[in-house]
């Protein structure tokens, strides 16, 4: 323990003594670890959603229903006396030809409501926009029960739980609601606001930090939650209109083409035409090749980050060691043994690692990709001092002394 | 039994291209209390003699005891140890840390010993009062003369109650006056009792010592 506290004493006189080197590296050391830890995360995003892209894919192909309908034939389905049963009927047949390989995924429309809905809150503290005086907007997500299994989304709730809360929604009644992780400070399980138009909503759980879900059809293939509100796919009795929009953009995770061919046909049948069924197998497949390479390239950029801006500590060690060399005689002289001299060292190397963690978790909070950051910091420290650390050990006192007295 | 034994040392130096025999076959034994001055023509290994008895060298072969305890048994953490507690170190370029102060500079040994922290500053000043260095313990080195920076070596030779004091061309920076008072020191640390073996090519020097020993070709 003595040991210790006298080479941490000498190891702080000898930064104190640097006159500003040691921070300056330090301060880029730290600048890069945390853009290092923020890649760390995007990489992660990348692979988690890689993952969850492969899940989806893996056995099954993903079909796409749209329709290529012109507004008047909208306006007139929309409009005529049967349209809501005839289209329901076509909802109906889709639920029931595919049960749960049928998805609902509605990102079109936002969430709406007036500060005053939301009492309690802080609108400053939660990911809203302001679109009109006193009129807020969130970023909402309309989906089926099976969204959260299809997708593998994770969050602070018993799936279960929740996929029978959703799929027993009606129109009109309270719906579930889960909130992503940024509304988490503001919001408790339970809470309870309502929209614009007055729908009822509680809140039932909150996602995982970082979470997201696949769509090929979104520009950067992976959506995260953390800003999302998330409500079941619900429509009133007789909106005719959000039911066609509704039925004519689904999801269906089926290697069953032919069967996707009937929904086609029935809709022909319904006068609901013309469907088109769109293979998405090449975008994900495209998706796949885009996120690997992404995880490939933003692994590159950050480890080029963090070997461009160590350069200064390199140096500073480099530097620190030569100059030091006769002083760290002069110790081992007096009793010092190598070991100690070469854990002061270390223990710069130690306090800068530190540093460096103390930093990321006031940035980032504890999260795995702050170890990983860390843990890569340790063995690049431990590979730079390895080279002048073994030159140092390789010379004797005499030879120092004798080098440093010419 | 005589403080230090030194039987059948030997000392060479290899590498791809040569090998040097520094010491050849020296046998050496010196008193508690002796004051011995080792001569020698430059390259005669006087300094590595120097080096072997301070441990700071091991000897290729032979024999090193210190107070009947042979060396070669010691542990490198033991030697530094004994090196901490046993010896005290005077050379020619003062071998002083030049961004420490005096007083850090002397109190560095005992960094390494025993002594409890509440008595090491106490033990520094008194030494510097004996000295005549207090009045300069917050000065850094480079800001005292030749004489006063051999004596802040001298005074960290002696922090640690070092019974031995190895000196390599202690006076070899110094005008002969100020190098006067340094061997004057060395007398009374010799009255304290020390042993203390100094390396010289300055007879002046080496008439101050009990005992001259010439080594000639790595031999005495």
């Amino acid at each position: 323990m003595k040991i210790i506290l006298n080479q941490i004493d000498l190891m702080w006189k000898d930064i104190k003594q640097t006159k500003g080197q040691f921070w300056l590296g330090l301060i880029q050391i730290l600048i890069a670890s945390i853009v290092l830890c923020y890649t760390v995360q995007i990489i992660f995003q990348s692979i988690d959603s890689y993952g969850k892209l492969q899940n989806l894919n893996q056995n099954n192909q993903i079909y796409y229903i749209d329709e290529n309908m012109e507004s008047s034939q909208i306006d007139e389905l929309i409009n005529a006396k049967d349209g809501w049963k005839t289209v329901k009927e076509l909802d109906n047949y889709m639920n029931k030809s595919f049960g749960n390989a049928c998805i609902q995924m509605d990102s079109s429309s936002n969430l709406y409501f007036y500060s005053n809905n939301l009492k309690q809150i802080d609108i400053s503290e939660i990911p809203v926009e302001e679109d009109d005086t006193d009129v807020y907007k969130a970023k909402s997500l309309k989906v089926s029960s099976n969204f959260f299994s299809t997708f593998q989304i994770a969050g602070d709730y018993n799936r279960e739980e929740i996929e029978k809360q959703f799929k027993g929604a009606k129109a009109g009644e309270t719906l579930p609601i889960i909130l992503g992780n940024n509304y988490k400070e503001q919001f408790h399980v339970g809470d309870q606001f309502e929209d614009d138009l007055k729908q009822k909503y509680k809140v039932v759980g909150f996602f995982k930090e970082g979470e997201s879900y696949i769509s090929p059809f979104e520009t950067s293939y992976s959506t995260l939650l953390d800003d999302y509100m998330v409500t079941p796919a619900v429509i009133k009795h007789g909106d005719t209109s959000s039911l066609l929009f509704n039925v004519t953009n689904r999801y269906f995770v089926t290697n069953d083409k032919a069967k996707i061919s009937q929904i086609v046909k029935k809709a022909n049948t319904l006068k609901i035409r013309p469907l088109i069924i769109k293979d998405l197998k090449p975008q994900i497949t495209a998706c796949k090749d885009d996120m690997a390479n992404e995880i490939i390239t933003m692994s590159s950029i950050a480890l080029l980050i963090f070997a461009f801006a160590s350069i200064g500590i390199i140096n500073y060690f480099i530097r620190f060691i030569a100059i030091r060399e006769k002083e760290f005689a002069i110790h081992m002289l007096i009793g010092a043994t190598k070991e100690e001299v070469i854990a002061r060292i270390r223990l710069q190397l130690i306090f800068m690692i530190g540093i460096i963690l103390v930093g990321l978790l006031l940035c980032y909070g504890s999260c795995k990709e702050v170890y990983i950051t860390v843990g890569i910091g340790v063995i690049y420290g431990e590979l730079v001092l390895r080279y002048p650390i073994y030159i140092f050990k390789q010379q004797s006192i005499v030879r120092i002394l004798r080098r440093n007295m010419r | 039994m005589s403080q230090i034994s030194l039987k059948n040392i030997n000392k060479i130096y290899k590498n791809q291209e040569y090998s040097l025999n520094a010491l050849r076959d020296l046998n050496l034994d010196i008193e508690k209390g002796e004051m011995i001055g080792i001569m020698g023509k430059s390259g005669s290994g006087k300094s590595t003699l120097l080096n072997i008895l301070g441990l700071i060298d091991q000897p290729t072969s032979g024999e090193y005891q210190i107070d009947g305890k042979i060396i070669s048994d010691y542990t490198p953490k033991e030697i530094a140890h004994l090196r901490n507690k046993k010896f005290g170190f005077v050379l020619q370029d003062f071998a002083l840390i030049e961004r420490y102060t005096v007083v850090e500079n002397v109190k560095l040994p005992l960094r390494y010993s025993d002594v409890p922290g509440v008595e090491r500053m106490p033990k520094v000043y008194n030494l510097l009062e004996e000295l005549g260095l207090y009045e300069k313990k917050d000065m850094l080195p480079g800001y005292l003369s030749g004489g006063q920076r051999q004596r802040v070596a001298i005074a960290r030779a002696l922090i640690n109650d070092a019974e031995i004091i190895l000196a390599d061309e202690p006076t070899g920076a110094l005008d002969s006056s100020t190098g006067k008072e340094i061997m004057n020191l060395f007398l009374k640390m010799k009255q304290k009792g020390k042993t203390l073996i100094i390396v010289t090519h300055d007879k002046e020097i080496a008439d101050y010592c009990d005992r001259i020993v010439t080594i000639h070709d790595g031999s005495i």
